[in-house]
């Protein structure tokens, strides 16, 4: 094949790829997964960082995400993070006993919350995406796709609400539906939360510390997302500057904790903390994206019904995203010399 | 350049007041927290407050915070910064350097009494 040839294929096999990852920029939901996948043999970077303030202490959490599109239909994902929510321990209080006469009477309270905790590593989150359904028509789609995660976070969370990304481990799974037209994105994700326990100590003043077990609760998740391209109206170029702008609801239902001490103590649970609950969030987002690749996403988190008790608000977030495109096999010389 | 004029000026009044908007927001969205936990009437059946003791403490706080740029201490700096600037006008600047002589460390530091006689006629 003549050289010339050769080096236009190149070109515009990269620009297919940049344009499969940018012409539906305004699904690139911040929050949310979109039914698309990454194309084959892609591989995404994104660095992100979340952040919210604890009666005076600032929680934080950042994590890493790599991505790769393993086949057109098939995007895998991995992140591991570290966050200072939570200390070494379970909380001092959240679990705690008195001896009353030859009675001992067992109680779940609110923790106190503001203390400092150090930064520790929260674990292992995988995630992988299956699209099944591509309706795919002029300036307009709709897909869906099935997904399952799971994680190896072991860090002693103390409420009952499962997140399988920075709290608790466990395994779930869901389907997400897609639909876009011209400027406009919406995205459905709904799926599950089986969480894992946890296996603890419960600081016990005076005594030894309490083999404390937490089962977090089940918990079913359905989130809402909108997009909007709102720069450029039309492109021109690839290294055009996009700015999209999102509302994301994130919903959660959970149920309760079970809280068991020594092995066969259950204790009651007494607390919100650790008792079954819902909510759903908003989120409005902006996000830039430079030459079809760095993209930015800057939101911030607000309880709309009732609200979570893993943490305070408002949640801050920012990410950073880099696509990186596979290199297309260059000409050698041993081609050369065929040719 | 009015627009521009209009966005400065927007800008600096939001600022002013941010902290105490972002205190009044963060209180909005964690108050049913604030009702249960931090206020001083949280043990009563009928709690009227709601929690807004804490809001009260937290918007003093800030007002403390605030208060070494406002009133009465920018009003002092302002007038010793006046007073300095006229001294300044008035006798000129001159600096002050330490001078070592052994005619001085040797010196007497009493008053010389013997100096302050009236002149002879």
């Amino acid at each position: 094949m003549p050289t010339i040839y050769r080096y236009n294929r190149i070109i515009i096999l990269t620009g297919l790829l940049v344009v499969a990852v940018i012409s539906q920029a305004q699904e690139l939901f911040p929050h949310n997964e979109p039914a698309s996948n990454l194309p084959k043999r892609v591989i995404g970077i994104r660095p992100f960082f979340k952040a919210y303030p604890e009666l005076g202490v600032v929680r934080q959490m950042y994590a890493l995400r790599l991505m790769y599109g393993l086949t057109p239909k098939l995007t895998i994902m991995g992140t591991i993070s570290v966050t200072n929510h939570h200390g070494k321990d379970l909380p001092p209080n959240l679990v705690s006993h008195i001896h009353s006469g030859t009675q001992t009477v067992y109680s779940t309270n609110n923790i106190q919350r503001g203390i400092k905790y150090p930064y520790l590593f929260s674990g292992i989150y995988l995630y992988a995406k299956y699209r099944f359904i591509t309706v795919d028509r002029k300036n307009e789609h709709f897909r869906m796709a099935a997904y399952a995660d799971w994680s190896n976070v072991g860090v002693p969370h103390d409420e009952a609400e499962p997140s399988l990304m920075d709290d608790t481990k466990g395994y779930g799974g869901g389907l997400i539906a897609t639909y876009l037209k011209n400027h406009f994105a919406a995205s459905f994700t709904g799926g599950f939360i089986i969480p894992g326990h946890y296996n603890g100590y419960s600081p016990d003043p005076g005594s030894p510390d309490v083999p404390t077990r937490i089962q977090y609760g089940k918990a079913a998740i359905y989130n809402l997302s909108f997009g909007y391209l709102w720069f450029p109206k039309q492109y021109s170029d690839y290294g055009q500057t996009n700015i999209n702008l999102y509302m994301e609801f994130i919903g959660k239902s959970y149920e309760a904790a079970k809280v068991t001490q020594f092995g066969y103590v259950n204790v009651p649970i007494q607390t919100p903390l650790l008792e079954k609950g819902n909510y759903i969030e908003l989120h409005p987002s902006v996000q830039a994206i430079f030459n079809s690749n760095l993209r930015i996403d800057l939101s911030i988190g607000l309880p709309i019904v009732r609200r979570s008790y893993a943490r305070f608000y408002p949640v801050f977030y920012l990410g950073i995203q880099r696509y990186l495109f596979p290199k297309l096999k260059k000409k050698t010389s041993k081609t050369k010399e065929n040719e | 350049m009015n627009r521009l004029f209009f966005i400065f000026v927007f800008l600096s009044i939001l600022l002013q007041n941010f902290s105490k908007i972002y205190i009044l927001l963060r209180f909005e969205m964690n108050q049913d927290y604030i009702e249960k936990n931090l206020c001083i009437k949280k043990d009563e059946p009928d709690n009227c407050c709601k929690g807004k003791c804490y809001l009260n403490k937290q918007l003093e706080e800030d007002e403390e915070k605030q208060k070494p740029q406002t009133s009465d201490n920018l009003k002092e700096k302002e007038d010793i910064q006046y007073c300095e600037s006229v001294l300044t006008t008035l006798l000129g600047t001159f600096e002050l350097t330490e001078i070592v002589s052994e005619y001085i460390l040797t010196a007497s530091l009493g008053i010389g009494i013997s100096v302050f006689r009236p002149p002879k006629v």
